[in-house]
Protein backbone atom coordinates (compact mmCIF):
# COMPACT_ATOMS: atom_id res chain seq x y z
CA UNK A 1 0.00 0.00 0.00
CA UNK A 2 1.56 3.37 -1.09
CA UNK A 3 1.19 6.41 0.91
CA UNK A 4 0.59 8.62 -1.92
CA UNK A 5 0.62 12.68 -1.38
CA UNK A 6 0.14 14.78 -4.54
CA UNK A 7 -0.92 17.98 -4.91
CA UNK A 8 -4.73 19.34 -4.84
CA UNK A 9 -6.27 19.97 -8.43
CA UNK A 10 -6.56 23.37 -7.40
CA UNK A 11 -2.66 23.76 -7.35
CA UNK A 12 -2.64 22.83 -10.80
CA UNK A 13 -5.25 25.54 -11.97
CA UNK A 14 -3.70 28.21 -10.46
CA UNK A 15 -0.70 27.09 -11.90
CA UNK A 16 -2.83 27.17 -15.44
CA UNK A 17 -3.54 30.73 -14.65
CA UNK A 18 -0.15 31.76 -13.87
CA UNK A 19 1.48 29.84 -17.52
CA UNK A 20 -1.56 31.74 -19.27
CA UNK A 21 -0.83 35.42 -17.56
CA UNK A 22 3.13 34.43 -18.69
CA UNK A 23 2.13 33.84 -22.19
CA UNK A 24 -0.48 37.20 -22.09
CA UNK A 25 0.55 39.55 -19.98
CA UNK A 26 3.61 42.05 -21.08
CA UNK A 27 5.36 43.59 -18.37
CA UNK A 28 6.39 42.36 -14.81
CA UNK A 29 5.95 38.85 -16.01
CA UNK A 30 7.68 39.22 -19.01
CA UNK A 31 10.48 40.18 -16.78
CA UNK A 32 10.55 36.45 -15.65
CA UNK A 33 11.41 35.33 -19.56
CA UNK A 34 14.49 37.39 -18.86
CA UNK A 35 15.98 36.41 -15.78
CA UNK A 36 15.40 32.39 -16.62
CA UNK A 37 17.06 33.34 -19.98
CA UNK A 38 20.04 34.89 -17.62
CA UNK A 39 20.19 31.58 -15.80
CA UNK A 40 20.18 29.09 -18.85
CA UNK A 41 22.05 30.90 -20.96
CA UNK A 42 25.53 30.66 -19.23
CA UNK A 43 24.38 26.53 -18.67
CA UNK A 44 24.02 26.10 -22.21
CA UNK A 45 27.26 28.17 -23.31
CA UNK A 46 29.07 26.24 -20.50
CA UNK A 47 27.67 22.73 -22.44
CA UNK A 48 28.64 23.61 -25.64
CA UNK A 49 31.57 24.50 -24.66
CA UNK A 50 31.82 21.70 -22.29
CA UNK A 51 31.43 19.21 -25.32
CA UNK A 52 33.47 21.00 -27.82
CA UNK A 53 36.49 20.31 -25.76
CA UNK A 54 36.00 16.77 -25.47
CA UNK A 55 35.36 16.79 -29.46
CA UNK A 56 38.51 18.48 -29.87
CA UNK A 57 40.24 15.89 -27.37
CA UNK A 58 39.38 13.04 -28.67
CA UNK A 59 39.74 14.16 -32.43
CA UNK A 60 43.28 14.99 -31.44
CA UNK A 61 44.40 11.80 -29.67
CA UNK A 62 42.74 10.29 -33.07
CA UNK A 63 45.11 12.33 -35.31
CA UNK A 64 48.16 12.16 -33.22
CA UNK A 65 50.11 10.38 -36.32
CA UNK A 66 49.43 13.15 -38.66
CA UNK A 67 49.90 15.91 -36.20
CA UNK A 68 53.84 16.37 -37.10
CA UNK A 69 53.21 16.21 -40.33
CA UNK A 70 50.48 18.81 -40.25
CA UNK A 71 52.74 20.93 -37.97
CA UNK A 72 55.91 21.37 -40.88
CA UNK A 73 52.69 21.97 -43.15
CA UNK A 74 51.28 24.61 -40.48
CA UNK A 75 55.30 26.31 -40.86
CA UNK A 76 55.14 26.70 -44.06
CA UNK A 77 51.66 28.21 -44.27
CA UNK A 78 52.62 30.45 -41.51
CA UNK A 79 55.94 31.85 -43.99
CA UNK A 80 53.21 32.32 -46.73
CA UNK A 81 50.69 34.07 -44.92
CA UNK A 82 53.05 36.19 -43.37
CA UNK A 83 53.50 37.35 -46.90
CA UNK A 84 50.40 37.98 -47.63
CA UNK A 85 49.94 39.65 -44.46
CA UNK A 86 52.04 42.64 -45.36
CA UNK A 87 50.00 42.21 -49.48
CA UNK A 88 46.84 42.70 -47.34
CA UNK A 89 48.27 45.47 -45.30
CA UNK A 90 49.05 47.59 -48.61
CA UNK A 91 45.95 46.77 -49.81
CA UNK A 92 44.08 47.81 -46.71
CA UNK A 93 45.14 51.25 -46.93
CA UNK A 94 44.43 51.53 -50.11
CA UNK A 95 41.24 50.53 -49.68
CA UNK A 96 40.60 53.29 -46.63
CA UNK A 97 42.24 55.84 -49.14
CA UNK A 98 39.81 54.95 -51.79
CA UNK A 99 36.42 54.83 -49.71
CA UNK A 100 37.57 58.06 -48.35
CA UNK A 101 38.03 59.35 -51.67
CA UNK A 102 34.31 57.72 -52.58
CA UNK A 103 32.90 59.56 -48.78
CA UNK A 104 31.75 55.49 -48.25
CA UNK A 105 33.55 56.13 -44.61
CA UNK A 106 30.40 56.16 -43.03
CA UNK A 107 28.54 53.30 -44.42
CA UNK A 108 30.68 50.59 -43.43
CA UNK A 109 32.43 51.78 -39.88
CA UNK A 110 35.04 49.55 -38.27
CA UNK A 111 33.49 46.92 -35.84
CA UNK A 112 30.37 46.66 -37.39
CA UNK A 113 30.91 42.63 -37.82
CA UNK A 114 30.21 41.46 -34.17
CA UNK A 115 32.10 37.70 -33.96
CA UNK A 116 29.76 35.03 -32.13
CA UNK A 117 29.10 31.78 -30.77
CA UNK A 118 26.53 29.11 -31.60
CA UNK A 119 25.58 28.06 -28.18
CA UNK A 120 22.14 26.05 -28.76
CA UNK A 121 19.78 24.92 -31.10
CA UNK A 122 16.07 25.18 -30.92
CA UNK A 123 14.47 22.50 -28.76
CA UNK A 124 11.57 22.26 -31.66
CA UNK A 125 12.69 20.72 -34.28
CA UNK A 126 10.33 22.63 -36.69
CA UNK A 127 11.79 25.88 -36.14
CA UNK A 128 15.05 26.07 -37.51
CA UNK A 129 16.81 28.49 -35.43
CA UNK A 130 19.59 28.68 -33.05
CA UNK A 131 20.84 30.66 -29.87
CA UNK A 132 24.09 33.05 -30.07
CA UNK A 133 25.98 34.07 -26.84
CA UNK A 134 26.00 37.56 -27.75
CA UNK A 135 23.21 40.04 -26.52
CA UNK A 136 22.24 43.97 -26.07
CA UNK A 137 24.95 44.17 -23.69
CA UNK A 138 27.13 43.47 -26.60
CA UNK A 139 24.72 45.80 -29.31
CA UNK A 140 22.69 43.44 -30.69
CA UNK A 141 18.95 44.06 -31.09
CA UNK A 142 16.23 42.54 -32.89
CA UNK A 143 16.84 42.36 -36.61
CA UNK A 144 20.37 42.42 -36.73
CA UNK A 145 21.53 40.16 -39.82
CA UNK A 146 23.74 37.41 -39.06
CA UNK A 147 26.58 35.92 -41.60
CA UNK A 148 29.57 33.94 -42.06
CA UNK A 149 32.14 34.40 -44.17
CA UNK A 150 30.36 32.78 -46.73
CA UNK A 151 26.82 34.49 -47.01
CA UNK A 152 23.57 34.93 -45.33
CA UNK A 153 22.91 32.97 -42.24
CA UNK A 154 19.24 34.39 -40.88
CA UNK A 155 18.72 37.70 -38.25
CA UNK A 156 18.06 38.15 -34.61
CA UNK A 157 14.52 37.73 -33.17
CA UNK A 158 14.95 37.70 -29.74
CA UNK A 159 17.42 39.19 -27.90
CA UNK A 160 18.31 39.28 -23.75
CA UNK A 161 21.46 40.49 -22.16
CA UNK A 162 23.50 37.84 -22.86
CA UNK A 163 22.50 35.81 -25.29
CA UNK A 164 20.00 36.56 -28.96
CA UNK A 165 18.37 33.83 -30.69
CA UNK A 166 18.72 33.74 -34.75
CA UNK A 167 16.19 33.02 -37.42
CA UNK A 168 18.01 31.17 -40.23
CA UNK A 169 16.81 31.65 -43.56
CA UNK A 170 16.27 27.94 -43.89
CA UNK A 171 13.22 28.48 -41.71
CA UNK A 172 9.38 28.50 -43.82
CA UNK A 173 8.82 31.94 -41.65
CA UNK A 174 11.77 33.28 -43.08
CA UNK A 175 11.84 36.06 -45.81
CA UNK A 176 14.83 38.13 -48.16
CA UNK A 177 14.47 40.03 -50.55
CA UNK A 178 16.61 38.80 -53.43
CA UNK A 179 18.16 39.72 -56.50
CA UNK A 180 20.22 37.57 -59.23
CA UNK A 181 23.69 38.80 -59.60
CA UNK A 182 24.32 38.77 -63.54
CA UNK A 183 25.17 41.37 -65.43
CA UNK A 184 22.43 39.59 -68.44
CA UNK A 185 19.39 39.50 -65.43
CA UNK A 186 19.08 41.92 -62.45
CA UNK A 187 15.60 39.73 -61.56
CA UNK A 188 14.68 40.40 -58.09
CA UNK A 189 12.48 38.05 -56.06
CA UNK A 190 11.47 36.92 -52.11
CA UNK A 191 13.86 34.44 -51.03
CA UNK A 192 12.25 31.85 -48.35
CA UNK A 193 13.14 28.96 -46.08
CA UNK A 194 11.67 25.16 -47.45
CA UNK A 195 12.36 23.94 -43.72
CA UNK A 196 14.70 21.18 -45.11
CA UNK A 197 17.79 22.76 -45.22
CA UNK A 198 17.34 24.79 -48.75
CA UNK A 199 15.82 28.20 -49.76
CA UNK A 200 13.36 28.81 -52.86
CA UNK A 201 13.08 32.06 -55.14
CA UNK A 202 9.68 33.15 -55.57
CA UNK A 203 7.69 36.06 -57.56
CA UNK A 204 10.29 36.29 -60.00
CA UNK A 205 8.36 37.30 -63.40
CA UNK A 206 8.85 34.46 -66.22
CA UNK A 207 9.97 37.32 -68.46
CA UNK A 208 12.97 37.67 -66.21
CA UNK A 209 16.10 35.40 -67.39
CA UNK A 210 17.70 32.83 -64.48
CA UNK A 211 20.07 30.30 -64.90
CA UNK A 212 21.18 26.98 -63.30
CA UNK A 213 24.00 27.85 -61.18
CA UNK A 214 23.21 31.77 -61.25
CA UNK A 215 24.24 33.20 -57.56
CA UNK A 216 21.78 35.59 -55.60
CA UNK A 217 22.33 38.31 -53.47
CA UNK A 218 19.92 40.47 -50.84
CA UNK A 219 18.73 43.22 -52.57
CA UNK A 220 18.37 45.47 -49.47
CA UNK A 221 14.92 45.92 -50.63
CA UNK A 222 12.59 46.22 -47.07
CA UNK A 223 15.74 47.72 -45.06
CA UNK A 224 16.13 44.78 -42.77
CA UNK A 225 19.34 43.29 -44.95
CA UNK A 226 22.24 45.29 -46.93
CA UNK A 227 22.39 44.37 -50.28
CA UNK A 228 25.27 42.51 -51.70
CA UNK A 229 25.18 39.55 -48.93
CA UNK A 230 25.46 36.21 -50.61
CA UNK A 231 22.37 33.84 -50.53
CA UNK A 232 23.11 31.05 -52.45
CA UNK A 233 23.33 29.38 -55.48
CA UNK A 234 20.25 27.97 -58.12
CA UNK A 235 20.15 24.35 -58.47
CA UNK A 236 16.74 24.11 -60.09
CA UNK A 237 14.18 26.63 -61.88
CA UNK A 238 10.48 25.48 -62.15
CA UNK A 239 8.47 27.38 -64.60
CA UNK A 240 4.83 26.77 -65.05
CA UNK A 241 2.75 27.24 -67.96
CA UNK A 242 -0.31 28.83 -65.94
CA UNK A 243 0.96 30.84 -63.95
CA UNK A 244 2.78 34.36 -63.64
CA UNK A 245 5.83 34.09 -61.41
CA UNK A 246 8.52 31.29 -61.76
CA UNK A 247 10.46 29.46 -58.73
CA UNK A 248 13.77 28.93 -58.24
CA UNK A 249 15.59 25.99 -55.43
CA UNK A 250 18.25 27.27 -54.00
CA UNK A 251 21.41 25.89 -52.02
CA UNK A 252 22.14 28.46 -49.13
CA UNK A 253 25.77 30.09 -49.18
CA UNK A 254 26.54 29.40 -46.20
CA UNK A 255 26.35 25.85 -44.16
CA UNK A 256 23.69 26.21 -42.05
CA UNK A 257 23.74 22.71 -40.90
CA UNK A 258 26.71 23.21 -39.05
CA UNK A 259 27.45 26.66 -37.78
CA UNK A 260 29.63 27.71 -35.45
CA UNK A 261 31.35 30.93 -35.78
CA UNK A 262 29.06 33.73 -37.02
CA UNK A 263 28.78 37.03 -37.26
CA UNK A 264 25.95 39.56 -36.02
CA UNK A 265 26.53 42.85 -38.47
CA UNK A 266 25.61 45.68 -35.91
CA UNK A 267 24.06 48.86 -36.96
CA UNK A 268 22.17 47.76 -40.39
CA UNK A 269 18.75 47.48 -38.61
CA UNK A 270 19.32 50.64 -37.00
CA UNK A 271 19.57 52.64 -40.28
CA UNK A 272 23.07 52.78 -40.53
CA UNK A 273 23.18 51.08 -44.11
CA UNK A 274 26.20 48.76 -43.57
CA UNK A 275 27.31 48.00 -47.40
CA UNK A 276 28.17 44.88 -48.13
CA UNK A 277 30.98 46.21 -49.47
CA UNK A 278 32.48 45.13 -46.04
CA UNK A 279 31.32 41.92 -45.94
CA UNK A 280 33.03 38.53 -46.38
CA UNK A 281 31.20 37.04 -49.52
CA UNK B 1 8.95 17.54 -7.45
CA UNK B 2 11.24 20.17 -6.87
CA UNK B 3 14.16 17.65 -6.72
CA UNK B 4 13.02 16.76 -10.41
CA UNK B 5 13.74 20.12 -11.94
CA UNK B 6 18.11 19.55 -11.92
CA UNK B 7 16.99 16.77 -14.09
CA UNK B 8 14.55 19.17 -16.05
CA UNK B 9 17.46 21.72 -16.67
CA UNK B 10 19.44 18.78 -17.82
CA UNK B 11 17.02 18.19 -20.78
CA UNK B 12 16.43 20.90 -21.60
CA UNK B 13 20.30 21.48 -22.04
CA UNK B 14 20.49 17.85 -24.19
CA UNK B 15 17.59 18.85 -26.28
CA UNK B 16 19.69 22.00 -27.24
CA UNK B 17 22.71 21.39 -26.94
CA UNK B 18 25.03 22.14 -30.06
CA UNK B 19 28.99 19.72 -30.59
CA UNK B 20 31.58 19.20 -32.58
CA UNK B 21 29.74 17.83 -36.14
CA UNK B 22 26.18 19.14 -35.13
CA UNK B 23 23.77 18.79 -37.88
CA UNK B 24 20.91 21.03 -37.64
CA UNK B 25 17.88 18.89 -38.90
CA UNK B 26 19.05 15.79 -36.45
CA UNK B 27 16.39 14.56 -34.93
CA UNK B 28 16.88 14.01 -31.05
CA UNK B 29 14.28 12.71 -28.36
CA UNK B 30 12.12 15.08 -26.28
CA UNK B 31 14.24 14.15 -22.85
CA UNK B 32 11.78 16.53 -20.82
CA UNK B 33 8.69 15.04 -22.30
CA UNK B 34 9.71 11.96 -21.21
CA UNK B 35 10.64 13.34 -17.70
CA UNK B 36 7.00 14.78 -17.73
CA UNK B 37 4.91 11.78 -18.85
CA UNK B 38 6.55 9.38 -16.50
CA UNK B 39 5.97 11.66 -13.53
CA UNK B 40 2.56 11.90 -14.43
CA UNK B 41 1.83 8.24 -14.65
CA UNK B 42 3.47 8.26 -11.65
CA UNK B 43 1.87 10.64 -9.78
CA UNK B 44 -1.51 11.86 -11.61
CA UNK B 45 -2.31 14.40 -13.74
CA UNK B 46 -1.82 17.55 -11.38
CA UNK B 47 1.88 17.12 -10.91
CA UNK B 48 2.26 16.11 -14.58
CA UNK B 49 0.44 19.33 -15.35
CA UNK B 50 2.74 21.45 -13.08
CA UNK B 51 5.74 19.43 -14.10
CA UNK B 52 4.92 20.02 -18.00
CA UNK B 53 3.68 24.01 -17.16
CA UNK B 54 7.39 24.06 -15.44
CA UNK B 55 9.37 22.18 -18.32
CA UNK B 56 7.56 24.33 -20.71
CA UNK B 57 8.78 27.67 -19.69
CA UNK B 58 12.42 26.13 -18.81
CA UNK B 59 12.18 24.87 -23.20
CA UNK B 60 10.22 28.40 -23.99
CA UNK B 61 13.46 29.69 -22.68
CA UNK B 62 15.87 28.07 -24.93
CA UNK B 63 13.70 28.33 -28.34
CA UNK B 64 13.05 31.08 -30.32
CA UNK B 65 9.47 29.81 -30.86
CA UNK B 66 6.53 32.92 -29.28
CA UNK B 67 6.71 32.22 -25.51
CA UNK B 68 3.74 29.77 -24.17
CA UNK B 69 4.58 27.13 -26.90
CA UNK B 70 6.58 24.78 -24.77
CA UNK B 71 4.10 25.62 -21.89
CA UNK B 72 1.29 24.56 -23.96
CA UNK B 73 2.31 21.22 -24.95
CA UNK B 74 4.34 19.86 -22.11
CA UNK B 75 1.26 21.18 -19.80
CA UNK B 76 -1.35 19.48 -22.06
CA UNK B 77 0.65 16.35 -22.45
CA UNK B 78 1.13 15.71 -18.84
CA UNK B 79 -2.24 16.67 -17.67
CA UNK B 80 -2.96 14.00 -20.25
CA UNK B 81 -1.12 11.77 -19.40
CA UNK B 82 -2.22 11.38 -15.55
CA UNK B 83 -5.65 10.80 -16.69
CA UNK B 84 -5.02 8.50 -18.82
CA UNK B 85 -2.40 6.60 -17.68
CA UNK B 86 -3.70 6.13 -14.06
CA UNK B 87 -5.31 2.98 -14.17
CA UNK B 88 -2.41 1.69 -17.26
CA UNK B 89 0.81 2.27 -15.29
CA UNK B 90 1.44 -0.68 -13.25
CA UNK B 91 -0.33 -2.97 -15.19
CA UNK B 92 2.67 -3.33 -17.81
CA UNK B 93 6.28 -1.77 -18.20
CA UNK B 94 6.20 -1.67 -21.58
CA UNK B 95 2.72 0.89 -21.23
CA UNK B 96 4.67 3.85 -20.15
CA UNK B 97 7.13 3.78 -23.13
CA UNK B 98 4.40 3.41 -25.91
CA UNK B 99 2.79 6.51 -23.95
CA UNK B 100 5.79 7.90 -24.53
CA UNK B 101 6.11 7.57 -28.69
CA UNK B 102 2.47 8.21 -28.28
CA UNK B 103 3.03 11.77 -26.12
CA UNK B 104 5.54 12.39 -28.49
CA UNK B 105 3.24 12.82 -31.42
CA UNK B 106 0.69 14.51 -29.73
CA UNK B 107 3.24 16.73 -28.56
CA UNK B 108 4.40 17.38 -32.24
CA UNK B 109 0.83 18.38 -33.30
CA UNK B 110 0.23 20.67 -30.12
CA UNK B 111 3.45 22.21 -30.98
CA UNK B 112 1.80 22.99 -34.85
CA UNK B 113 -1.67 23.81 -33.97
CA UNK B 114 0.19 26.58 -31.16
CA UNK B 115 2.59 27.44 -34.26
CA UNK B 116 -0.26 28.19 -36.39
CA UNK B 117 -2.48 30.00 -34.43
CA UNK B 118 0.23 32.67 -33.54
CA UNK B 119 0.78 32.76 -37.47
CA UNK B 120 3.47 30.92 -38.17
CA UNK B 121 3.86 28.58 -40.89
CA UNK B 122 4.82 24.67 -40.23
CA UNK B 123 5.23 22.07 -42.95
CA UNK B 124 3.62 19.58 -41.33
CA UNK B 125 4.24 16.61 -43.69
CA UNK B 126 7.74 16.58 -43.95
CA UNK B 127 8.25 16.76 -40.32
CA UNK B 128 5.58 14.89 -39.29
CA UNK B 129 7.45 11.82 -40.85
CA UNK B 130 10.89 13.48 -41.27
CA UNK B 131 10.84 14.59 -37.50
CA UNK B 132 8.00 13.59 -35.61
CA UNK B 133 8.08 9.80 -36.04
CA UNK B 134 11.87 9.56 -35.62
CA UNK B 135 11.52 11.74 -32.54
CA UNK B 136 8.61 9.49 -31.01
CA UNK B 137 10.79 6.23 -31.60
CA UNK B 138 13.47 8.27 -29.85
CA UNK B 139 11.75 9.53 -26.77
CA UNK B 140 10.30 6.03 -26.19
CA UNK B 141 14.04 4.85 -25.73
CA UNK B 142 14.72 7.65 -23.49
CA UNK B 143 11.27 6.48 -20.91
CA UNK B 144 12.84 2.78 -20.95
CA UNK B 145 15.48 4.31 -19.24
CA UNK B 146 14.15 6.55 -17.53
CA UNK B 147 11.07 5.65 -16.30
CA UNK B 148 12.69 2.77 -13.61
CA UNK B 149 14.87 5.68 -12.15
CA UNK B 150 11.65 8.08 -12.13
CA UNK B 151 10.11 4.81 -9.89
CA UNK B 152 12.95 4.66 -7.88
CA UNK B 153 13.15 8.12 -7.03
CA UNK B 154 9.05 8.45 -6.51
CA UNK B 155 9.67 5.33 -4.08
CA UNK B 156 12.11 7.08 -2.45
CA UNK B 157 10.27 10.19 -2.14
CA UNK B 158 7.02 8.62 -1.13
CA UNK B 159 7.35 4.78 0.73
CA UNK B 160 4.89 2.11 0.95
CA UNK B 161 3.13 2.69 3.90
CA UNK B 162 4.70 -0.54 5.55
CA UNK B 163 8.11 0.81 4.78
CA UNK B 164 7.24 4.44 6.57
CA UNK B 165 5.36 2.82 9.53
CA UNK B 166 8.52 1.25 10.04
Amino acid sequence: MRARQSIPGWVAVIGILIAALFVAGPGPLREMEQIGTRVISPLEFGVSRGLSGIGQFFETVQHASDLAAQNRQYRDEIDRLQSVTVQYRELEQENRDLRQLLGLRDLAPPGSLLSANVIARDPLAVMQSVTIDRGTDDGVAVNHPVITWRGLVGRVVEVHPKSAKVLLVTDVNSAVSARVQDPSSRATGVVRGTGDGRLILQYVPRSDPLRTDGLLITSGIGGTFPSGIMLGRILQIRQKDVEVFQEALIEPAADLRNLERIYVLLRAADGGGASAEQLPQ
Amino acid sequence: MIWLLPALILGVLIQTAVWPGWTMGAVRPDVTLALVVGWATLRGWEEGLLLGLIAGFMTDLASAAPMGIHMFRLGTIGAISGLAMANLARSSPLIPISAAGLAAIASFLLSVIALQATGRVVPFERSFFLEALPNAVLTAGVMAVSFPLLRAFERRINPPLEESML
